[in-house]
């Protein structure tokens, strides 16, 4: 890409499941360009978990030949209700 | 859980019930016009049911929603997605699977009932992996089960939808959500 072309916004959305883990990177017309899938492993902890969504996020985005700086937000969505101000899943179906 | 994952990736970061992102995928990308108000059922979530009410996400008071056990992913295989395993049966013409089809798509019509009658929806959308592989067997049976529940329901004033966005309903919607974050400051979707 030109350095002179600024980098297109794109944005990475996670689906994060006691089964599942995926992760999709999207362009601004929500076209989803490319996604890494994970093992979640709930078994291993929150800790764990995290280092892997933030693999998964890492492994979609490379696999769209994109430079992580072209993403401005992510969302997560999780199994169970949640505080969304303070960032907090309550309870997450599947998780213990 | 979101600061340490902002902390991880070094981008914002913004949680969500992953049923309400179906629903804002839905309701974004597929409705037109607008309703004033749209449940999300997901067949294959725990959490059931995304809801919207005025372009917000709202509370679900619908009280404990009982999905369909046979349709559920199974945690230590998920690769086998139920629904899967069903179409391939269904398709094949086995009888058994075909008469425990009808049982579940009976379980799943009182579970949309349960939600109309509970959050009276302008439209209910039925959303995910389960709907876009059984899509032809279970419809059917929750519309039958729909005319057959009382006027006192409010089934019939729901308009029932089917959505085309498949597995990955939730996951658009998080692109959805992630578009306005960026756009607003703030997702604008809670109230």
């Amino acid at each position: 890409m030109n350095a002179d072309t600024p980098t297109p916004i794109h944005y990475v959305s996670v689906d994060l499941g006691s089964a599942r883990l995926v992760a999709g990177v999207f362009d601004p017309s929500f076209r989803l360009l490319g996604q890494a899938e994970l093992s979640p492993k709930p078994e291993r902890g929150q800790a764990q978990a995290l280092d892997r969504v933030a693999r998964c996020v890492r492994d979609a985005v490379d696999e769209c030949d994109l430079d992580f700086g072209a993403v401005h937000a992510v969302v997560m969505g999780v199994p169970g209700p949640v505080d969304a101000n303070r960032g907090l899943a309550l309870r997450m179906a599947g998780w213990g | 859980m979101r600061r340490e994952l902002e902390q991880r990736l070094g981008v914002p970061v913004t949680l969500e019930n992953d049923c309400n992102l179906a629903a804002l995928a839905i309701y974004t990308l597929e409705l037109d016009p607008k309703p004033r108000s749209l449940a999300a059922v997901c067949l294959d979530r725990c959490s059931a049911v995304g809801w919207i009410v005025q372009g917000r996400f709202a509370p679900v008071t619908a009280g404990e929603l009982k999905v369909p056990a046979a349709l559920q992913p199974d945690p230590k295989n998920p690769a086998r997605h139920p629904a899967k395993q069903w179409r391939k049966a269904l398709q094949a013409g086995d009888a058994g699977a075909k008469e425990a089809m009808l049982g579940i798509a009976v379980e799943a019509g009182a579970l949309v009932t349960q939600i109309i009658d509970r959050l009276h929806p302008d439209v209910l959308a039925l959303s995910g992996a389960t709907v876009a592989e059984l899509k032809d067997w279970l419809v059917p049976g929750i519309r039958q089960h729909l005319a057959g529940s009382g006027p006192e329901c409010g089934a019939h004033a729901a308009s029932l939808f089917v959505s085309n966005l498949g597995k990955d309903a939730a996951l658009v919607g998080g692109a959805v959500l992630a578009a306005a974050t960026v756009r607003q400051g703030s997702s604008g979707w809670r109230p």
